[in-house]
């Protein structure tokens, strides 16, 4: 271990991870029961589903995973409007042209066309891809779910069809969520030799000099600049 | 020479005759499980009566069915009225209930128990029983939800009436009544089929085609994330290798 200590950034904040325990814990819990219904007819399903002791036990931790997802929604969505209010929303989560060209350049230094790869700022494309994959679903899963659990309102508004289509968007897109959450997010925050065995980000909410340099240049950059303008904020900017 | 190709042909035929697969019916009975029946205290003679005797096949049951009848009156008086008899294929009291170790239907091993009637009804109707284990309806009832319908809540048992007929609990008329029972003060789209097959044509269609986008949708992007993962730990292979 090095005796200096090392200098930290700041990357998510207290709401943040708090954000990241709900979205984790629903989602967690909203994945097995999710899981255990839509293969019920399978031995394994109705031999793990005996730890929920009967149906509608599982069928209640299932409503109440999805509960804590929508208010970490909710919460979310909550804390982008007070951050735009006071104008700290840069916007650092959102898609850009950059981001295409970053795919492109990465694709092209890891199979060894390039000798360098892309700069990254506060996201790089690997994350913004997480995020955009849970601003998507989050509401498809929600809305389905609801046409679900009240199938009675929804077929007034809608035509039935429409109802039975949602209990297949909910199981695709419920298994589409489960399945890249187990690819791809697994190994960029936890098995990716760069992080392994872990990216302490969503337990400490800081980040290590050697890791901004490695992985975010462009928003150690930022920073610094910042910081010898002399306003260093100790807010995080998102 | 003639004759010997003969005598070959005619034990030939004999010996086909004889190794074909005989029904024999199940001559042993396991008294124990017939002792937990609900017949269990009853005696041979009261299916097997005097008529049985030798009887077999078809006209064996014909007897056995009638002394069914003598004491499941009620049943045999709905079952006349519905859709299942006299179709000349269709079930018996047997095909649905088992024979000698008929269970209640509160029991696990009943072939009439919740969670297992829609195999016992899907011996004959597989498309419907496809579609029912298919549906949140079905995924309840297999996992053993106490408030999941089965066939039988819909559908009726010793009395069901074809769909066509308006005095059917699931008849045009009447679908929203049944539906309310549990979906309180909804109408339910009546004319919606319910036991919808997942095929490009036909009512199950936009639920087949939702379900083949998720399935490509899946494939794609996941795959592209294997891809993307894979030429990752390829490059830092190779460049702590040099």
């Amino acid at each position: 271990m090095e005796k200096v200590p090392e200098k930290l950034y700041n990357r998510w904040d207290i709401h943040q991870r708090c954000q990241h325990w709900l979205l984790m814990v629903s989602f967690t819990l909203l994945a097995i029961t999710g899981l255990l219904i839509k293969f019920a007819y399978t031995g394994w399903a109705q031999f793990v589903a005996k730890i929920f002791v009967n149906f509608e036990v599982l069928y209640s931790v299932h409503l109440f995973g999805a509960a804590v997802m929508s208010i970490s929604a909710l919460y979310h969505l909550t804390y982008l409007l007070i951050k735009a209010l006071k104008g700290q929303l840069r916007g650092s989560m959102l898609p850009g042209l950059k981001d295409l060209q970053d795919i492109i350049k990465n694709v092209k230094y890891l199979s060894g066309k390039a000798p360098t790869g892309p700069k990254f700022a506060k996201y790089s494309y690997k994350e913004k891809v997480d995020y955009l994959a849970e601003y998507w679903g989050t509401p498809v899963m929600i809305l389905s779910g609801l046409m679900l659990l009240f199938p009675g309102i929804a077929a007034d508004v809608f035509p039935r069809w429409v109802v039975a289509c949602a209990h297949f968007v909910h199981q695709g897109e419920g298994l589409l969520a489960i399945l890249v959450i187990f690819t791809w997010h697994l190994y960029v925050v936890h098995f990716s030799p760069d992080f392994f065995p872990m990216n302490r980000v969503w337990l400490t909410g800081k980040v290590s000099r050697e890791v901004m340099e490695h992985e975010y240049p462009l928003e150690l950059a930022r920073l610094e600049k910042e910081e010898v303008k002399g306003n260093a904020k100790q807010t995080s900017q998102e | 020479m003639k004759r010997r190709i003969t005598i070959t042909a005619i034990i030939g035929f004999g010996l086909f005759l004889l190794l074909q697969p005989v029904k024999t019916p199940a001559l042993e009975i396991d008294t124990n499980s017939y002792k937990a029946s609900v017949h269990g205290n009853m005696d041979c003679e009261s299916c097997h009566s005097r008529e049985t005797q030798g009887k077999s096949g078809d006209k064996l049951k014909a007897v056995i069915l009638e002394n069914c009848v003598q004491c499941h009156a009620d049943a045999d008086r709905e079952f006349a009225q519905s859709v299942h008899d006299g179709a000349g294929y269709g079930p018996d009291c047997v095909s649905c209930h088992g024979d000698h170790y008929i269970l209640p239907g509160s029991d696990p091993s009943s072939l009439v128990y919740q969670g297992n009637i829609s195999e016992t009804c899907g011996k004959c109707h597989r498309r419907e029983k496809v579609s029912f284990e298919e549906s949140f309806h079905g995924k309840a009832a297999a996992l053993g939800s106490k408030n999941a319908p089965d066939c039988t809540t819909c559908h009726g048992s010793h009395n069901i009436l074809s769909v066509d007929n308006p005095a059917a609990l699931v008849s045009l008329d009447n679908k929203t009544l049944l539906c309310g029972e549990c979906h309180v003060g909804t109408a339910l789209g009546a004319q919606f089929t319910e036991h919808y097959q997942l095929e490009a044509k036909g009512p199950g269609a936009p639920m087949y085609w939702v379900k083949k986008v998720f399935m490509w949708l899946i494939l794609v992007v996941v795959g592209l994330f294997l891809i993307h993962i894979e030429l990752d730990l390829w490059h830092k292979f190779r460049s702590s290798k040099s």
